[in-house]
């Protein structure tokens, strides 16, 4: 354990500094089960709005 | 995206029946998120980059789609109708190689053909008032936002290249590439970006992530153990920052979990 927790403190201290941040190629579209097919590259250059739901 | 588990007909009936017109997916995610509870929504810019995931209800949700749409490509050409340039503005919809669709339109305002001139001069006014607001906005958001700034710096400095706008957002990235507490928020960022990569191996149980389940603790105490590592060095080396922020966040929301 202890190994791993130094690992993941030492990654952290070896990034490069490039700019991440969450992206629409961070979206994984899953299953369609209403609406249209889309594809990831249907998102570029739009506006996107996802919203994690649930029926019930 | 339905994160239920519930089925075809199930989903259908309900969209049918509230009129949905939009898309709906089922087991699918945003890798790094950390959605603990539904509805949660994300919303990302034309640009591609998330704006925001909170505070998307009613009209606030309203305002802040609005103000993302005006960046949309198809917002940019103009309201139009185009016949004459209708090819550029589905250029322009593209939101690629705006700088030297500026310069053609410049050189066609000025065409002897009336319907054309008009029509450059109302797309040229619309892409130049659209990237003037971007630019503006981006540095308005300097301070309460620096990453999101600097990253609309650049994608203009790209979007835009070969005119001024181009110009001035890139002096604008470069200066603050130069700002050491820039330098922590991208350093914070990279880091964060690691720990959101981390949490999405993190196991659910019966399909849901939630940290207060005990099954869920037991079955991935040691990688929870590991991100809280992660989240207290990201606020050690870099305080006062969003990537410091979200580390907090994590904490209280795991700490029971992997302390």
């Amino acid at each position: 354990m202890r190994s791993f927790m130094a690992g993941i403190g030492l990654a952290l201290l070896v990034m490069c500094s490039a700019t991440h941040a969450t992206s629409v190629n961070d979206i994984v579209l899953g299953k369609r089960e209403f609406g249209t097919n889309l594809a990831p590259k249907d998102l570029k250059g739009k506006v996107v709005m996802v919203v994690f739901w649930g029926t019930h | 995206m339905e994160c239920q588990g519930s089925s075809l007909e199930e989903i259908t009936t309900l969209c049918k029946s509230k009129g949905v017109d939009f898309n709906i997916t089922s087991g699918g995610t945003i890798k790094g998120s950390n959605v603990t509870g539904i509805p949660h929504a994300f919303l990302f810019g034309a640009d591609g980059n998330l704006i925001t995931e909170k505070g998307l209800h009613g009209a606030e949700a309203e305002k802040t789609v609005s103000a993302a749409l005006k960046e949309c490509g198809a917002a940019l050409a103009g309201p139009g109708p185009y016949t004459k340039l209708a090819p550029l503005a589905a250029q322009i919809k593209s939101g690629i190689g705006l700088g030297s669709i500026m310069k053609t339109l410049t050189t066609k305002t000025s065409s002897k053909d009336a319907t054309e001139a008009a029509e450059a001069t109302m797309m040229l006014t619309a892409l130049q008032t659209g990237a003037k607001d971007q630019l503006e906005g981006a540095i308005e958001k300097k301070k309460e936002d620096p990453l999101s700034a600097l990253l609309k710096f650049d994608h203009l400095s790209q979007q835009f290249v070969g005119d001024d706008i181009a110009k001035k957002a890139s002096e604008q990235s470069a200066t603050m590439r130069k700002d050491p507490l820039i330098k922590k928020e991208l350093e914070g960022a990279t880091m964060w970006k690691m720990i959101e990569g981390w949490n999405d191996k993190l196991k659910p149980v019966k399909g849901i992530k939630d940290p207060k389940d005990p099954a869920f603790v037991k079955l991935n105490l040691e990688t929870l153990q590991g991100l809280v590592a992660g989240c207290r060095t990201i606020i050690q080396r870099c305080p006062n920052t969003k990537a410091a922020e979200h580390a907090k966040e994590y904490i209280e929301n795991y700490v029971p979990a992997g302390k």
